[in-house]
């Protein structure tokens, strides 16, 4: 294994490597050896807080969006037959967004911060669900794009029509930027709503790697293989809308990572969906985090956002490798 | 189990019956083709009976867990598209090592999956740079690394070059002599009276005949299925 996957192992020491520097980046120039020194202590200087309440819940929330993102375009893609699946494509993001919206727009978020996550994964889940159910009767991928692509509009113009009807212009500010996506205000309390919901549906599509493998001539194939195609479809569905319905919930809308970083994988695994499902979330995690070094870096007078980021080096890239792999 | 039970099975979709009270029985060692013409409820007949459609009537093989159902009967269904563009031996590997006893019986068992099937050469290559001949051969490669008493199959002949055909042809013939059952559809009759010593004919979902000894498709007999 090893030596097998050199290339993702040396992957992995980057992605470490990139840690280590968006702790360590930022206005505030942290002392480290001050630093150990006041964490020995238990000292709380300025040191500490930008440490444990600013980066390491930035980070981490990096992580975080990757491991989702990244588990949900892959398994996605694998189940729906479709290299182009990945949760904003496919509205769960879109209707996550909705969901938090919502939330947002009825002020719930000021009784219960739980609200947010709670709006954005029961919306993603309908819109997943949805999904599935086109899925189960067509067996065309173009169908089943164009249903996410449908509910993906939908959702838009319900957010559309949730701001333009609001009378709260600082509201729709508030909103309006958060869709963009960003990572700047992560507290550890966020981290902590986001987390258990993350992780879980990251769990709970990893436990299908095995069976994904027997996707590749379809479902039909797999069911007659011994896998359960509808418990493994159910899986994958909750698992990425509780995964992207979390995260989005925190970040906002974050495009593109979960359709790159499958594709950025597929050629280092010869393309075997397990081993895609596996790596996908280290490749995601690391490229939200160049995004979000990227956003600290650019000298710009406001941060940008990082949804905007995301997609201004997602897209280009995913073209790259589209022209690569078809385009001979 | 060694033998496949089938009841009374019908299909309906939207209210159009594409299957009618199919009954019969399939033991281990028997070669069958199912024949009739195109709309006839082949394919539908054979997915029905493991459970793949909504159907009625009974199927002792339907209501198996999947597992159970996997070691029972491997499925061959025509290959539309791939979803993961891996190499052949790595699409057998999957198979194989789920229902052999070891990484070594696994080998094996790939390795004559390939060579009875004709495809030892496509063991490196992609599927996605295979002709449509080639991706039928390797999925029926895969469905014999099941190592199930009995393989059903969609059109196998269907996309193959003469020389394919009759490798195909031999292979199911010493499948069936090593006790194992197999039931295909085609529209190929001489491979048909060549391969089989069971026919089973279907007309507008129902059964029209099931011969269980060779038979010679005379014009006569033509008529009655396809007309």
């Amino acid at each position: 294994m090893m030596v097998k996957h050199l290339p993702l192992w040396l992957f992995t020491a980057a992605l470490i490597a990139l840690i280590t520097l968006s702790v360590s980046l930022g206005p505030y120039k942290i002392d480290w050896t001050q630093l150990a020194y006041d964490v020995v202590k238990n000292n709380q200087t300025i040191d500490t807080i930008v440490f444990f309440e600013l980066r390491i819940p930035r980070t981490i929330m990096c992580i975080l969006t990757g491991i989702a993102l990244g588990t949900g375009g892959a398994a996605l893609q694998t189940l729906l037959r479709n290299p182009l699946a990945e949760p904003s494509i496919i509205g769960i993001s879109s209707s996550a967004a909705l969901g938090a919206v919502l939330v947002m727009s009825f002020q719930l978020h000021l009784v219960s911060l739980f609200f947010m996550p709670a709006g954005a994964i029961i919306f993603s889940m309908a819109a997943a669900g949805l999904l599935v159910l086109i899925s189960k009767t067509s067996h065309d991928h173009v169908t089943i794009l164009l249903v996410g692509v449908g509910i993906s509009l939908l959702s838009g113009a319900a957010t559309s029509f949730l701001l333009s009807i609001s009378d709260n212009p600082y509201a729709v500010n508030e909103i309006v930027f958060w869709m963009l996506g960003s990572l700047s205000n992560v507290s550890n309390d966020d981290l902590l709503l986001a987390m258990p919901f993350a992780m879980s549906g990251a769990i709970i599509m990893l436990s299908t790697a095995n069976a994904q493998n027997y996707l590749i001539f379809g479902g039909e194939v797999a069911a007659s293989s011994g896998i359960n195609v509808k418990t493994l479809r159910a899986k994958v569905i909750l698992g990425a809308s509780l995964a992207v319905g979390g995260v989005t919930a925190i970040t906002g809308m974050v495009g593109f990572i979960g359709l790159l970083s499958p594709h950025l994988v597929r050629p280092f695994v010869g393309n075997e969906p397990r081993l895609t499902l596996i790596w996908s979330p280290i490749f995601a995690s690391a490229l939200v985090l160049v995004a979000d070094i990227a956003i600290r870096l650019l000298p710009t007078a406001n941060e940008l956002r990082l949804g905007v980021v995301t997609t201004l080096i997602g897209a280009p890239l995913f073209l790259y490798v589209i022209f690569r792999r078809f385009g001979k | 189990m060694d033998h496949i039970d089938v009841k009374n099975l019908s299909v309906c979709l939207k209210n159009y019956k594409i299957l009618r009270s199919v009954s019969f029985t399939i033991k281990k060692g028997e070669c069958i083709g199912l024949i009739g013409k195109n709309g006839a409820g082949k394919t539908t007949l054979l997915r029905a009976m493991q459970g793949l459609c909504p159907y009625k009537g009974l199927s002792n093989i339907a209501k198996l867990s999947y597992e159970d159902r996997a070691r029972l009967v491997a499925w061959v269904p025509q290959i539309h598209d791939i979803v993961c563009d891996v190499k052949v031996k790595k699409l057998l590997e999957f198979t194989a090592l789920k229902f052999c006893r070891n990484a070594e019986h696994a080998e094996q068992m790939i390795l004559a999956s390939l060579s009875s099937t004709n495809t030892v050469q496509l063991a490196e290559k992609n599927l996605s740079t295979l002709s449509s001949g080639e991706l039928a051969l390797v999925n029926i490669a895969r469905a014999l690394c099941q190592n199930s008493n009995f393989i059903l199959m969609d059109e196998p002949l269907a996309n193959l070059d003469p020389r394919q055909k009759s490798t195909l042809i031999l292979l199911m013939k010493a499948l069936a002599d090593q006790n194992k059952g197999i039931i295909f559809t085609s529209h190929d009759m001489p491979a048909v009276e060549n391969a089989c010593d069971r026919v089973i004919a279907l007309k507008h979902g129902a059964l029209l005949f099931d011969e269980t000894h060779r038979i010679k498709f005379t014009n006569a007999r033509n008529r009655e299925i396809f007309d």
